[in-house]
């Protein structure tokens, strides 16, 4: 009796269909752009490893996954309403969606992986960048290691920015680097202003 | 970059960290610093995904419901050769049935006469592939 009480309580807590209709339909402007832009700098992340996945495909995949399990306690995932916003919730979906297709083809190989060079003054650079495409590193088939080349490449003169990429990559939080690294809030707020800036989501 | 992670995973950690900062950006932070976009198509992708989900719920329903159906056709059903036969035993079924105080089912074939031989046939399939006119059978005898 009292286990069936909690189930029932459980349940209703639970978003249904109809509150995630209703949720899309609120989305504002700014959320909307949000989740996007999240799900974009996402599937770049994942390098070859999204095998041919866009963003559209895990905003896509994150919602079908939300409806499941609105309607189902058995799959699909569960959004409590009342304990977390939809857009916190479509994004901790997406995270994790992300990060099982990154485990999930962790054996992909590079196949332009050493490419990226010294040059004296320690600057890397890939040939890629002297080559007459113009089309971005993506579509050029390039490897995680030429894109971080590429992209610390942009900051050249910018070592607060290189400082927090360099921070990111080791795995340290916003909060350890301004810790950590001695560097005021402001300045780490600018610092990844100016790296969103230059390095686009798509 | 002195690190010891792979490439790989440095190039992931930069991109979700920038995927995180999207998060905690103000509204009126990410209308300007986007503007230039054009203009997202998130509600669009996700209406697309709950009509998927429909479609995947529906397709799923009518899958099942014509496995049940081929299931019950595809049956070797145990019922007479005949249709007199057919209609006897239909009618002794539901006088046993009527007789235990069950009215539900007797009460849509109070003039069997009415009823077409092929109902009849429906009818006596749908009770065999129910199990209920083999116990019928065994309980009676027949």
């Amino acid at each position: 009796m009292e286990r069936s009480k909690k189930a029932k309580t459980v349940t209703s807590l639970i978003a249904s269909r109809e509150d995630l209709d209703k949720a899309i339909a609120a989305l504002s402007p700014a959320d909307e752009r949000r989740l996007e832009k999240y799900a974009q700098y996402k599937v770049r992340g994942l390098g070859r490893r999204a095998r041919g996945q866009t963003y559209e495909d895990l905003l896509h995949e994150a919602m079908v996954s939300i409806y499941e399990g609105a309607e189902s306690a058995d799959c699909g995932r569960h959004w409590r309403k009342d304990e977390v916003p939809f857009v916190a919730f479509v994004a901790g979906t997406m995270r994790s969606i992300a990060s099982h297709w990154f485990e999930a083809h962790e054996d992909d190989e590079y196949t332009e992986a050493d490419l990226l060079i010294e040059s004296e003054d320690g600057d890397l650079i890939s040939p890629l960048d002297a080559a007459p495409s113009g089309a971005p590193n993506q579509e050029r088939g390039a490897s995680a290691k030429e894109e971080l080349g590429a992209t610390l490449k942009l900051f050249s003169d910018d070592d607060d920015a290189v400082l927090i990429i360099e921070g990111w990559a080791e795995g340290m939080t916003g909060p350890e680097i301004v810790k950590e690294l001695g560097m005021p809030q402001p300045q780490y707020d600018a610092g990844v202003k100016r790296i969103r800036y230059r390095v686009k989501a798509r | 970059m002195a690190n010891s992670k792979s490439h790989k995973e440095q190039l992931r950690l930069v991109m979700d960290a920038l995927a995180e900062s999207v998060l905690e950006m103000t509204d009126s932070d990410v209308e300007s610093e986007f503007r230039a976009d054009p203009a997202p198509r998130t509600k669009d992708i996700f209406r697309a995904a709950a009509k998927q989900h429909s479609q995947t719920k529906l397709r799923a329903a009518q899958t099942q419901y014509e496995q049940a159906s081929k299931s019950v056709k595809e049956r070797d059903f145990a019922i007479p050769a005949t249709a007199a036969e057919r209609r006897s035993l239909l009618d002794a079924f539901l006088a046993s049935y009527q007789a235990s105080g069950m009215t539900g089912l007797t009460a849509q074939f109070r003039d069997l006469k009415s009823v077409s031989d092929a109902d009849v046939e429906s009818t006596l399939r749908q009770l065999d592939a129910l199990g209920a006119l083999s116990e019928f059978r065994k309980k009676h005898a027949l």
